[in-house]
């Protein structure tokens, strides 16, 4: 669980210098805020795939996996494709 | 005598009450219980003094209430005003007190936002709250001046006809070049013309399963809304959380059997992008219509190889002159990724000429004006020349016919720019910016963007002596007063920003920057 709570906080840290905003705590709720969009949710697979080396296969997603940096942060854990 | 918009949706209830008229995920109307919904707001409207002449304000999330209260708010004479809950609340107090309404009506988990909203809003121009939710609570304040519960007691009988064909049906806020939103207004006899020929060419029938996708304050949804139900046909409401997860507006469209979906053309890129349609894919489907942005030719050849039993139809035209005032039925694939897509010919009843490379539109989908706004309404509205009494609208859009006969759409006469189907004034945002303290100078540039969305924003800007700025704090300021997809994606801080020969800043200059990127020799310029 601590590590997931240090990446949330990666996340958030690349969040912040993708989008140029406050980083949100990772229990913010990123679509009701509006803070996630499907443009930046483009950027944030980017991302992603560049600071972390994960590819997320966008089949597997469901929205309330990208609803908090928290979620984010277990799907990236997260083994691919289990 | 022309009907108002609301009438043949009636003629449907009696018809098939039966039958379901629209639906998002398990929550499903009725024709029937459409029309009886609709008949109590509008008495309930007209018992708190609201109807012909007068507006409403909806502030609903897209669902099966939401229509139900435009068809309320038009039963009781009155036009609509659909607001956008996700627009900071200063600018949506400016559209309220704008626009003058009688009543808004609210669901939804919207409370602490509405909230201020109206505090917001100047006390003569506050709307009465109609509050038609039972598992949310209202905002704190004054009581509501009416709930679901005084809408029960209602009959659900239809009220006496109110209005007429040339009455405001709806007013749909855009972006304004001066920093201000204006409203553009459509009659009921703007979407009716536009429906009469729609509805034949495209074939609408009982039948069909009609996709709702565009936000409820875009043109477009019009087509959509009326399009479905004065056919008797199924209208889905898309969630708009779906657009961040492609595969699942694919699901959506397979699930409930869409036989036809319109959406602007950056949704169907992001699904290419995501490659989600698979060959012979969503076999009910029969069209796909787009509109709202120039199509990229990559994305269209994607669709048509994948579905071949779809008919694709490119419509374009201003919300000013109402939903489509040209279309184009693509008669093949284009043969190669550089070919553009036509915007095509007029509508029938509607005229596009070209007036010094500029689209000039007239006819019966021509809106009345800008809501109270007759300064800029005639800067857009022009005197037809030759054609005393008849007006043109002015659309800023630059375009050729092509050698086909076709008419091409070319770019922009001023700095309107487009982004995901949204209309931005680049004016908007830089008054917006000046507004700010910290800035000594600064200009709003639109690039093309490598991904789906159209163009991208981009900001260059020189901070004032002594003042600390980032883009992160440029960002919350601009946030606090304009919606999210006018917030500029790219910064570029300057020492001075570039001027040209004649003093003024160079544009051609800051976009070579942003699409460079290279910010180093800004600052060697600068």
């Amino acid at each position: 669980m601590s590590g997931d709570g240090a990446l949330a906080q990666r996340l958030g840290e690349l969040f912040a210098e993708t989008f140029h905003i406050e980083a949100p705590a990772p229990d913010t709720d990123l679509l009701e805020s509006g803070l996630l969009d499907s443009f930046q949710f483009v950027e944030l697979l980017l991302a992603l795939e560049r600071r972390f080396g994960v590819r997320l296969k966008i089949d597997d997603i469901e929205l309330d996996d990208l609803r908090t940096l928290a979620r984010i942060a277990r799907k990236v854990a997260a083994p691919q494709g289990a | 005598m022309s009907a108002l918009l609301h009438e043949p949706v009636t003629a449907q209830a009696e018809m098939r009450p039966e039958a379901v008229a629209v639906a998002r995920g398990d929550v499903r109307l009725s024709y029937g219980e459409l029309e009886g919904l609709s008949n109590r707001l509008a008495r309930q409207l007209a018992a708190a003094g609201c109807g012909r002449g007068e507006r409403v304000a909806l502030y609903l999330p897209k669902s099966p209430l939401a229509v139900a209260a435009m068809l309320g708010a038009l039963k009781a004479g009155a036009a609509y005003v659909p607001m956008d809950p996700e627009s900071p609340a200063p600018r949506q107090a400016r559209v309220l007190a704008l626009a003058d309404c009688r009543v808004l009506v609210a669901a939804g988990p919207v409370a602490p936002r509405l909230r201020e909203v109206l505090a917001a809003t100047p006390p003569g121009a506050c709307p009465r709250l109609a509050w038609l939710d039972d598992e949310h609570a209202a905002p704190e304040g004054p009581a509501p001046a009416f709930t679901l519960r005084e809408l029960g007691a209602q009959p659900a009988r239809a009220p006496a006809r109110a209005g007429a064909p040339s009455d405001p049906a709806l007013i749909l806020f855009t972006s304004g070049s001066t920093g201000l939103p204006k409203g553009v207004t459509l009659t009921h006899a703007n979407v009716a013309h536009f429906l009469g020929w729609a509805r034949a060419h495209f074939g609408l029938e009982a039948a069909d399963r009609v996709s709702q996708h565009a936000p409820l304050r875009f043109d477009i949804s019009t087509f959509d809304i009326y399009g479905a139900l004065w056919s008797g046909a199924e209208l889905h409401l898309v969630p708009p959380e779906l657009n961040l997860l492609p595969h699942k507006l694919a699901q959506l469209m397979r699930e409930a059997r869409l036989t036809q979906w319109f959406s602007v053309p950056a949704v169907l890129t992001l699904m290419a992008k995501f490659d989600v349609v698979a060959p012979g894919d969503f076999p009910s489907l029969r069209r796909v219509l787009f509109a709202g942005e120039v199509m990229p030719t990559p994305t269209l050849m994607y669709w048509m190889r994948r579905l071949p039993h779809v008919f694709f139809t490119n419509l374009y035209a201003p919300t000013e002159t109402t939903i489509s005032s040209s279309y184009y039925d693509v008669p093949r694939c284009p043969a190669g990724a550089r070919a553009p897509i036509p915007i095509g010919r007029a509508v029938p009843g509607e005229e596009l000429l070209l007036l010094d490379g500029e689209l000039h539109i007239a006819g019966a989908g021509l809106s009345p004006g800008y809501w109270r706004d007759p300064e800029r309404t005639a800067e857009a509205f022009v005197p037809r020349p030759g054609r005393p009494g008849e007006r043109l609208y002015r659309t800023g859009d630059l375009a050729r016919v092509g050698e086909d006969g076709m008419l091409y759409f070319l770019g922009r006469a001023d700095t309107q720019v487009k982004c995901r189907g949204h209309r931005i004034e680049l004016g908007e945002i830089e008054a917006a910016l000046n507004a700010l303290a910290a800035l000594r100078e600064s200009a709003v540039v639109a690039i093309a963007s490598s991904g789906f969305e159209g163009a991208l924003l981009c900001c260059a800007y020189a901070p004032a002596p002594a003042a600390v700025v980032t883009p992160q704090s440029l960002r919350a300021g601009l946030a606090a007063v304009l919606p999210g997809y006018m917030l500029p994606q790219r910064w570029l801080r300057c020492e001075a920003l570039p001027k040209n020969d004649s003093g003024k800043i160079d544009r051609a200059a800051l976009r070579a920057a942003f699409e460079g990127g290279g910010e180093a020799r800004i600052e060697e310029a600068a």
